[in-house]
């Protein structure tokens, strides 16, 4: 599947999975969208306190912070109007607080959208035509 | 050993246990993407080098062979890739039958 957007999307992903990242990295290789992918989520807050990305992904299960609460942090020190928050995760556990993520207006990702050519570039597709 | 890459022992039972299902359903995703990974940049390869010997009377033009190699690189990449993400789902399926029997 091509994507079909035609203007440059920039996508910033954070995941303590090198995997993760490896793949997701090799998918976003071919696409016009440019992309950051961090595996330290205190590496990623620094940047993001400084820059906005169009998606940002954030993965649930990190070492020390978890997706939600790294999403809450970020909030108090950037602007995240224009920027499309999605919390990745294979299994979201019970205890989550997901009103924090209906507050935020945090989408909710399977792993393998991450993972998978056609889902991410949907994924993709469906902010370029929303936005 | 692979724990999982966010596995933290602090975390509540029930949370600890949703984790381990989470590192054990992120391998699974993990190794289909690379997988699927592989079967695109091998078939792109393969049509690579079907499009080489077609021409192969006209002589070979570098720049074919160079994507014949490169793809061929892209291919050892994400057999490399697979082969580590099963290696981390046999790992983190190990400690979800660890963690399944302790709790």
């Amino acid at each position: 599947m091509a994507n079909t957007y035609d203007t440059s999307v920039d996508i910033v992903i954070v995941d303590d999975d090198k995997l993760t990242l490896e793949i997701a990295g090799w998918i976003l290789k071919d696409s016009k969208a440019s992309h950051k992918l961090f595996a330290d989520h205190q590496s990623a807050m620094y940047y993001l306190k400084s820059a906005t990305p169009q998606i940002l992904i954030v993965d649930y299960f990190m070492p020390g912070v978890n997706g939600l609460e790294f999403f809450e942090k970020l909030e108090n020190h950037s602007d995240l109007t224009d920027t499309s928050l999605y919390l990745c995760s294979a299994v979201l556990p019970e205890s989550a607080d997901l009103s924090v993520a209906e507050t935020m207006q945090i989408g909710l990702l399977d792993k393998s959208v991450i993972c998978g050519k056609n889902a991410l570039y949907a994924l993709i597709d469906e902010h370029c035509q929303r936005t | 050993m692979d724990h999982g890459p966010g596995t933290d022992p602090q975390l509540p039972r029930s949370e600890h246990c949703d984790q381990l299902q989470h590192d054990v359903l992120a391998a699974l995703a993990i190794a289909n993407g690379f997988s699927s990974a592989l079967q695109s940049a091998h078939g792109e390869l393969l049509h690579c080098y079907e499009d080489i010997v077609k021409s192969m009377d006209n002589g070979v033009d570098d720049a074919d062979l160079d994507q014949l190699r490169k793809l061929e690189q892209d291919c050892l990449f994400c057999l490399s890739r697979l082969i580590q993400c099963v290696e981390q789902l046999k790992n983190r399926s190990d400690n979800a039958k660890r963690g399944a029997v302790k709790i």
